[in-house]
């Protein structure tokens, strides 16, 4: 019988975790899978609850070189009667942290288009994920956070039901959506300035948006893509 | 944080070209503004504007070459666009680029064009 609660002391696990490669977690096994391509360490303890049939994890690994954090909140799937506890870590959600400066959003772009080729997106879904991840995350650092340096910008790519949802979330006031299409014609004769274009592709090119978000990582916006 | 973006302008017969080599973001206004004034200067009637496929473009880049192009526009130039991926193609039909500046496939598409437009 598996027990309701399974719980890892987990000693602090290898650097890199290959694909299929088979690390220990308590007294069981888990094999990694595609999703630890990353060359981070984890560097805190794990614990899984399990939860009829399902484990649900949570993985924090942190670059030892730079500011960037990336949590896996995993779920692992345990396969058969669970006797071996031989699992896939299947990650539903990816959490990073980004410093408050322009081009870490980069980092942003190419975790989300890791994340949905994962997932089975075409080429074109990937791409419009790029632009609105890009998007949103200059947003938040140049108008939630104001460009402050010491702020953060967290983002979370969750997985579910043929879709990606992502929410970027800044430490700043929230942002009401007031801001109409740009008009190319006025703008290119110095009638409008040159704005509006970043929430306008966002707008374009999701399926769903709410660009004024509240938790308890600050404000934010949530938009979902679909296959 | 690097962000690396160089314009080379080469001469075509009568078309200027600006070969866009990295990406094109709001970082990119120096090395834009720079390029063009070297044109003005030079007074060239015809431009394209050569953009990388791989090339990372966000809004604030798109905000330059729309600036760009009002520019161009109020010098009576004429300029079309070429090299970008099909996702850039779609991205500056939606923000309207291309009601003043033609996206070819190939060079040779958009020199013959251009060419051919300007004449």
């Amino acid at each position: 019988m598996i027990p309701n609660t399974y719980r890892s002391q987990a000693q602090i696990w290898p650097l890199v975790l290959s694909e299929n490669e088979t690390v220990p977690c308590g007294n069981e096994k888990v094999t990694a899978s595609r999703f630890f391509t990353f060359a981070f360490s984890v560097d805190t303890p794990a614990t899984f609850p399990y939860d009829g049939g399902v484990l649900h994890g949570n993985l924090w690994v942190s670059s030892p070189a730079g500011g960037i954090q990336v949590r896996l909140e995993s779920n692992l799937n345990a396969t058969g009667e669970g006797r071996e506890m031989a699992t896939n870590l299947n990650a539903r959600m990816i959490k990073i942290v980004l410093p408050n400066m322009i081009g870490y959003e980069r980092i942003a772009m190419a975790s989300v288009a890791s994340f949905a080729r994962l997932h089975g997106f075409a080429a074109d879904r990937i791409e419009d994920l790029k632009t609105v991840v890009s998007e949103a995350a200059i947003n938040a650092m140049q108008h939630g956070n104001r460009g402050r340096p010491d702020a953060e910008v967290n983002i979370a790519f969750t997985y579910r039901e043929e879709a990606i949802q992502v929410a970027v979330m800044d430490e700043g006031d929230g942002f009401k959506d007031t801001l109409s299409k740009p008009d190319i014609d006025r703008i290119m004769n110095n009638l409008d300035p040159p704005i509006g274009f970043g929430v306008y592709l966002i707008r374009e090119l999701v399926d769903e948006v709410e660009f004024d978000i509240e938790t308890d990582r600050g404000h934010g916006l949530r938009m979902v893509i679909r296959k | 944080m690097q962000h690396n973006n160089e314009i080379k302008l080469e001469k075509q017969g009568e078309v200027t070209i600006f070969d866009i080599r990295g990406d094109l973001t709001s970082f990119s206004e120096t090395s834009l503004n720079e390029a063009y004034q070297k044109t003005s200067d030079q007074d060239a009637r015809r431009i394209l504007l050569k953009i990388e496929a791989d090339a990372y473009i966000n809004s604030g880049g798109i905000a330059l070459l729309i600036q760009l192009m009002a520019q161009i526009k109020r010098n009576n130039q004429f300029v079309v666009i070429t090299g970008i991926s099909e996702h850039f193609k779609k991205i500056f039909n939606m923000v309207g680029i291309t009601k003043f500046a033609k996206i070819y496939d190939t060079m040779e598409a958009a020199l013959e064009e251009l060419v051919a437009e300007s004449a």
